[in-house]
């Protein structure tokens, strides 16, 4: 191949061309990284601001509740979280605990334990074996044993 | 019916369900749930929210409102009393020696006695609770809910098996019974009285809800230089009651009103049995020399069976 101003301005034209190619490509990708880059950093900066008027706010609340419910108080109550997944419901901790359930008076009924009422057999006593062809009929099913009394005596270690 | 028994809290944990199939259920929710307890209420544990409260007399603490919530319940138990059931005996319990688990006491070789603090009528007032989670101690104070901890917890234990399976139950805690449920027909729930649990003998009850509550000095005693020590403190001395009566079991509304009215004639000794009266509470109380007395509906002793000729 012959090398003729020609051909000379060929490769000058492609050379420029490529490289007006790449400056743009590297512009365009400077510019969206840049762009990404912004964009992410107003995104953490707005997470920030809104983190930062949380913190303010359940603050200043505290110090508000902290006010109102011990107003003799110098320090302020710290609101903490508690360390372990709660495991009984607040709603039944303020039942067992509400104003007068330390009370005494009438409650808890006791009486005499019921006496069973199941007949009792005895040497003396048999009753009459009948012969009958008939199916005898079907058994009440036997009651379940009394469970044993639960323990109150004072609190043994 | 059906019952397991296990310990926890220092002492014996008795829980029975109506239903058999809520047994195991039931077990596990008393097993976290008691631990939580201990954890934020034992007076023993270097990690518990008590003992940290403790340790920070006169200024205000995060605790957990589980402990908040305990400490109310003591404190409204001072206040119905008048001071005989009271919060604030927790130097008294440690210059006596039992500032360990009465296990550890037990094993000491040189008892610890020291001389009690001065009492200090009506410091229970000045305790400081926010429910959110704060505590305050008074200065010269510190707290022990072993008067009322474990009738509290055995409500709160009862209450959670009913919410969590709508189940009847029965709660004792170291002999402080509580029985839930629903209102649906109740079963026969039985309880035997007596002041130590290997005790085979006692009295059985017949018990339709609510609380039953028995406080004796003849548990948890240990040595002292001067002679034998009990677990129930008279607030106005600071020093062990003097065992007029030796065992009293109370009923009540909850097992929190029940213990408080068994511990108050404890400390209360002659005078006792026209307080519970005018109280209005049933009770069996047991002298020091083993007579009984009763008051209110306690059903009256069996009468001893005849042999047969």
């Amino acid at each position: 191949m012959r090398y003729t101003a020609r051909t000379r301005d060929r490769y000058k034209n492609l050379v420029a061309l490529l490289t007006g190619a790449a400056t743009f490509g590297t512009v365009a990708a400077t510019g969206a990284v840049t762009g990404i880059a912004a964009h992410d950093s107003a995104l953490r900066d707005r997470a920030r601001t809104e983190a930062d008027a949380f913190r303010t706010a359940t603050a200043r609340a505290a110090a508000v509740r902290a006010r109102q419910r011990i107003p003799w108080s110098p320090l302020v109550t710290v609101v903490k979280n508690r360390p372990h997944r709660t495991v009984v419901r607040t709603v039944v901790v303020h039942r067992v605990s509400r104003p007068g359930v330390a009370s005494v008076g009438a409650g808890g009924t006791v009486s005499a334990p019921p006496v069973s009422t199941a007949p009792v057999s005895t040497p003396a006593y048999r009753p009459p074996r009948t012969v009958s062809r008939a199916a005898p009929p079907p058994r009440a099913p036997a009651p379940a044993p009394a469970p044993a009394p639960a323990p109150s005596s004072g609190s043994k270690p | 019916m059906t019952a397991a028994r296990w310990t926890a809290l220092g002492t014996y944990v008795h829980l029975a369900t109506g239903d058999p199939a809520d047994l195991p259920g039931a077990r596990r929710t008393a097993e976290h749930l008691l631990a939580e307890v201990d954890r934020t209420c034992s007076r023993f544990r270097a990690d518990s929210d008590l003992v940290r409260a403790n340790r920070r007399p006169g200024r205000w603490t995060s605790v957990d409102p589980l402990l908040v919530a305990a400490v109310q319940v003591a404190v409204e138990a001072a206040a119905v009393t008048d001071g005989l059931v009271d919060p604030c005996l927790g130097r008294a319990l440690v210059s006596l020696g039992y500032d360990r688990d009465l296990h550890v006491v037990h094993r000491r070789a040189h008892p610890v006695d020291r001389p009690p603090p001065p009492p200090q009528p009506g410091l229970w007032r000045e305790i400081g609770l926010d429910p959110e989670g704060a505590l305050r101690v008074p200065e010269g104070c510190a707290l022990d809910l072993g008067a009322t901890g474990k009738a509290w917890a055995a409500d709160l234990l009862a209450a959670q098996v009913v919410d969590r399976f709508g189940a009847h139950v029965l709660v004792s805690l170291g002999g402080d019974v509580r029985i839930d449920g629903p209102d649906t027909p109740r079963p026969d729930w039985t309880v035997r009285v007596t002041e130590d649990l290997d005790d085979v003998e006692g009295e059985v009850v017949a018990v339709a809800g609510g609380g039953v509550a028995t406080s004796s000095t003849r548990a948890r005693r240990w040595r002292t230089r001067h002679g034998v020590a009990h677990h129930v403190l008279d607030p106005r001395t600071r020093r062990p009651t003097d065992e007029h009566w030796r065992t009293v079991t109370a009923t009540g509304p909850t097992c929190v009103a029940a213990n408080v009215a068994s511990t108050a004639a404890l400390v209360l000794g002659r005078a006792a049995v026209p307080w519970l009266e005018q109280h209005a509470v049933t009770a069996r109380l047991v002298h020091r020399d083993g007579a009984l007395t009763r008051t209110g509906g306690w059903p009256a002793a069996p009468a001893p069976r005849r042999s047969r000729p």
